[in-house]
């Protein structure tokens, strides 16, 4: 026995248009004029900053933007992101790598254990900028804290674009942990993390160490990498490789060109204290300064008249000493303290032999500032550098005489400096005189 | 053996059970929505509930460039500053009206709890998106996409709109916060059956999630010990207080709204229009023994007599007991920083004296086994002190002959001073213009 009923019925589809649904919102505002002419137009980003549910978890309450808030903020995403790419990447890696959709919510995305979401990226697509409405222009840690949070999503897009390196990974495998809010931030910087959620899995690693080196700089990066054990600095050091090697070939952006376009908007625009040479003096990272003369970078990047001239005056003043045609090589400033410096002298004899000289300088120094001011001090110690200074104090003269004659300030300099150099030279100018300036390689070691 | 088999194919085309394709319908509706909204001549009053905490009133106008301005009743600043953003009608599970741009109506939900005092990073756990359920000659009515509370618009008039303009809507706050600062005890008649019962009633203008922004109608019925109570969720006008979600529901009567009869009289109305002024009595209509009581269900359980001393405006047979007491303290150099009366159980009373001593805190205390009997309470007069009632004897006497002077039975307080507050009294039922009496 066996029964079969079948049916079959066609029904033609009902012919629905969709586009009909599709909502425009009436754009004429200012705002809105703005938003077209310096991101839809050149570039086809959107910036959408008026409340949809659908770009956000179902799961947050999230407030909708203050239109106030939307220019400054899309301002700095323009000077702090943008522009740089811009400039180091070109315009057809902008309009295919960087996110078309910008959406702007006015609140935090809260999470079930209270933390807030700054940010998130998604598809390749989509950037999600949150907490609009407490966007702050004079709030230099605030602003850059944002603007790290952009530049972390945006590498999660260039990664779902061009893969990550493998290698990157296996750096610090052993420790990375799914409970990463319990770790503290020394315990991260010790197993050689930037930051604690960093430790959280290697994606996350990258997109933080790269959104690190890009906006607080490479003298935060190399002073928690001094800070950390000796394992961890190799880590945070071959990590910064990982990334700039990602960049520079993979994708053909330069970093280091990158680093100096963010650095530059994020030390002279937001003017973040802590992104600034006389900071990191008054951390102790940078312990001396190199001035050699005959290097090339003075011919490339140039040095002031008045600086070469007390140089020069103390080369032919230590070749004087006794006649003797001793020549001086080059000179370092070591910072002992904020407050204690040593000039030091490196010259050779007529028989080839090479000493070294140390003069005793005190300082008063302002790390926020830079004004840094000179005075001679007394030699610190009796021996043999000491004692040769005293041999050629006439030599040295010149230079004692330029750096207790004015009150400088320290900052990073010169600003034309080859991008390979720029993050390690730094030097003093003559407070309200920027064309009296002298500048060297720094060193993180003390010698 | 059988052998069924039925096929049938047949092709039909789609008919609907509309006369209109989707998009043209909602198309229409959007249009339609738009349209009532932004051709209201003199904008609109609406009222919005939150799920978590209490209701609002707001006073809005749309323009068809997307622009919506309100006023609202959060604080002072929002009811006379005017705030703009804008605001979209469109297709999302339904036609909706999004306030798609941060203004005083976004506050309630905003997640961060210091903006406006929400918790659990949900705010008021309010909406800023509304669908769009009906809407009649004069109203328009939405209910949120999340929290489902409605936000009921109503047509303003001209009159209406120029009040909201001018700073109305603080004006009207603060005519109605200093009428309930200065009225005590205020109640309405409400009749139930065959009894009318004095419906005591508390406004809380305060944005506490928990208990701000909602009215209470507390009564007893005929039956003299049964208390019955409503709350409804309110929203402040510049003509005075809305209820939500439906009214104000007791025994049967359904409250409206509250508005001013005249100049000085406010008075609530039902559904009917029905007008119950707003009295003033002079005790809390509620008899304290019915809130007075050790078990939780009971408002009270505790009398102070705080580091203020003796509340003033009050007469009675214990002030000169109380303040003997004092003046031994002081003469041993000690000085009372409060005294308390409380029922710390069923069947146990304590009375405490909180006094300083070398700059030091000490409390002189005793417990008495008691019985309840109604309104009356009958220590066992046969205190067990603690270290220091035996010690500062001498000093306690005036206090502890009096405990011993009960039975005492449980009343409300008057004073002659407005706004003392709720005061709880203790009177000797051999003598009832001699009695305990505090803050409670």
């Amino acid at each position: 026995m066996f029964i079969t009923i079948q049916s079959c019925k066609k029904e033609d589809s009902a012919s629905i248009d969709l586009t009909k649904y599709v909502d425009n919102p009436v754009a004429n505002t200012t705002l809105d004029s703005w938003l077209k002419t310096t991101f839809l137009d050149p570039y086809n980003m959107d910036v959408i900053y008026r409340y949809s549910d659908f770009y956000k978890d179902n799961d947050k309450v999230v407030s909708p933007a203050n239109p106030a808030n939307v220019q400054p903020q899309m301002q700095t995403v323009l000077e702090g992101f943008i522009d740089p790419y811009k400039k180091v990447a070109g315009i057809p890696f902008i309009k295919k790598m960087l996110p078309k959709e910008w959406v702007l919510y006015g609140s935090g995305a809260y999470q079930t254990d209270g933390s807030m979401i700054l940010a998130t990226a998604s598809a390749g697509k989509r950037v999600t900028i949150y907490d609009l409405n407490n966007f702050d222009a004079n709030n230099a840690d605030g602003v850059t804290r944002k603007l790290r949070t952009i530049h972390h999503e945006f590498t999660h897009i260039l990664n779902q674009l061009v893969a990550m390196p493998t290698d990157f990974q296996t750096i610090t495998k052993s420790t990375y942990t799914a409970t990463w809010t319990t770790v503290s931030d020394a315990t991260a910087r010790d197993n050689g993390y930037v930051s604690p959620y960093a430790s959280s899995q290697p994606g996350e690693d990258f997109a933080e160490t790269t959104s690190h080196l890009l906006v607080l700089g490479q003298a935060w990066f190399d002073a928690r990498a001094n800070a950390s054990t000796t394992v961890g600095k190799a880590a945070l050091k071959a990590k910064e490789a990982s990334v700039v090697q990602y960049f520079t070939i993979n994708l053909g952006v330069d970093f280091r060109a990158l680093q100096r376009e963010v650095q530059n908007v994020v030390r002279n625009t937001y003017k973040l204290p802590s992104a600034s040479f006389p900071y990191w003096i008054g951390q102790g990272l940078f312990k001396n300064i190199t001035i050699d003369l005959s290097k090339p970078v003075y011919a490339s990047s140039g040095i002031s008249t008045n600086f070469s001239a007390a140089y020069q005056a103390s080369v032919t003043a230590v070749a004087a000493v006794g006649n003797a045609n001793r020549k001086l090589n080059y000179i370092r400033l070591d910072f002992i303290s904020t407050t204690a410096a040593n000039l030091y002298l490196n010259y050779t004899n007529t028989a080839g032999s090479t000493f070294d000289a140390l003069y005793a300088l005190n300082m008063t120094f302002n790390s926020t500032t830079g004004a840094t001011k000179f005075t001679a001090g007394t030699p610190r110690d009796t021996t043999t550098p000491w004692t040769n200074a005293t041999v050629i104090q006439a030599g040295v003269q010149p230079l004692i005489n330029y750096l207790t004659g004015s009150n400088f300030i320290a900052d990073w300099m010169p600003a034309n400096i080859s991008t390979d150099n720029y993050n390690s030279y730094g030097g003093f100018y003559v407070s309200g005189t920027p064309s009296n300036y002298f500048y060297g390689l720094l060193g993180q070691t003390a010698l | 053996m059988a052998l069924l088999i039925i096929s049938g194919c047949k092709k039909s085309s789609f008919v609907s059970d509309f006369d209109q394709k989707p998009e043209e319908r909602i198309a229409e509706s959007i249009a339609s929505v738009t349209n009532t909204l932004t051709s209201a001549p003199n904008g609109w009053i609406a009222t919005l509930p939150t799920n978590a905490g209490g209701a609002y009133g707001f006073y809005m106008t749309f323009d068809a460039n997307q622009n919506v301005t309100m006023y609202a009743d959060l604080n002072d600043n929002t009811a006379k500053t005017l705030g703009k953003s804008t605001f979209r009608v469109k297709a999302v599970l339904g036609t909706e009206l999004i306030f798609d741009t941060y203004n005083y109506i976004s506050m309630l939900a905003d997640p961060n709890n210091s903006v406006f005092g929400g918790a659990g990073n949900t705010g008021f756990k309010s909406d800023v998106e509304f669908i769009y359920v009906r809407s009649t000659a004069d109203s328009i009515f939405f209910v949120g996409k999340a929290y489902r509370q409605t936000l009921a618009m109503v047509k303003a008039t001209a009159v209406q709109k120029a009040a909201y303009t001018a700073e109305g809507l603080k004006t009207s706050a603060d005519k109605l916060k200093s009428f309930f600062a200065t009225t005590q005890n205020p109640y309405i008649e409400v009749i139930s059956g065959s009894t009318t019962i004095k419906a005591g009633l508390s406004v809380n203008f305060t944005n506490v999630l928990a208990s701000g922004k909602r009215t209470t109608l507390t009564g007893i019925l005929a039956d003299g010990t049964t208390v019955v109570s409503a709350t409804n969720k309110i929203a402040l006008t510049t003509d005075g207080i809305s209820m939500t979600s439906g009214g104000l529901v007791f025994q049967g009567v359904t409250l409206v709204k509250f508005a001013w009869k005249d100049a000085t009289t406010l008075a609530m109305y039902d559904a009917a229009g029905k007008e119950y002024i707003i009295k003033s009595s002079p005790v809390p209509l509620t008899p304290l023994p019915l809130l007075f009581g050790f078990p939780s269900s009971y408002t009270y359980r505790k009398i102070t007599i705080s580091s203020a001393g003796l509340p003033t405006g009050v007469s009675s047979g214990f002030t000169a007991v109380y303040n003997s007491m004092v003046s031994k303290f002081a003469a041993t150099n000690r000085s009372i920083s409060s005294t308390t009366f409380t029922l710390t159980s069923n069947s146990v009373f304590e009375v405490a004296v909180n006094y300083i001593s070398n700059n030091s805190a000490f409390v002189a205390s005793a417990t008495y086994g008691y019985t309840r009997n109604g309104d009356v309470i009958t220590l066992d007069n046969n205190p067990v002190g603690n270290v220091n009632w035996p010690t500062r004897a001498t000093e306690i006497k005036p206090l502890a002959d009096y405990m011993l002077t009960g039975p005492f039975r449980i009343d409300w307080v008057t004073s002659t001073i407005p706004n003392v507050g709720s005061l709880g009294g203790l009177y000797r039922t051999a003598d009832a213009s001699s009695f305990i009496y505090g803050t409670l």
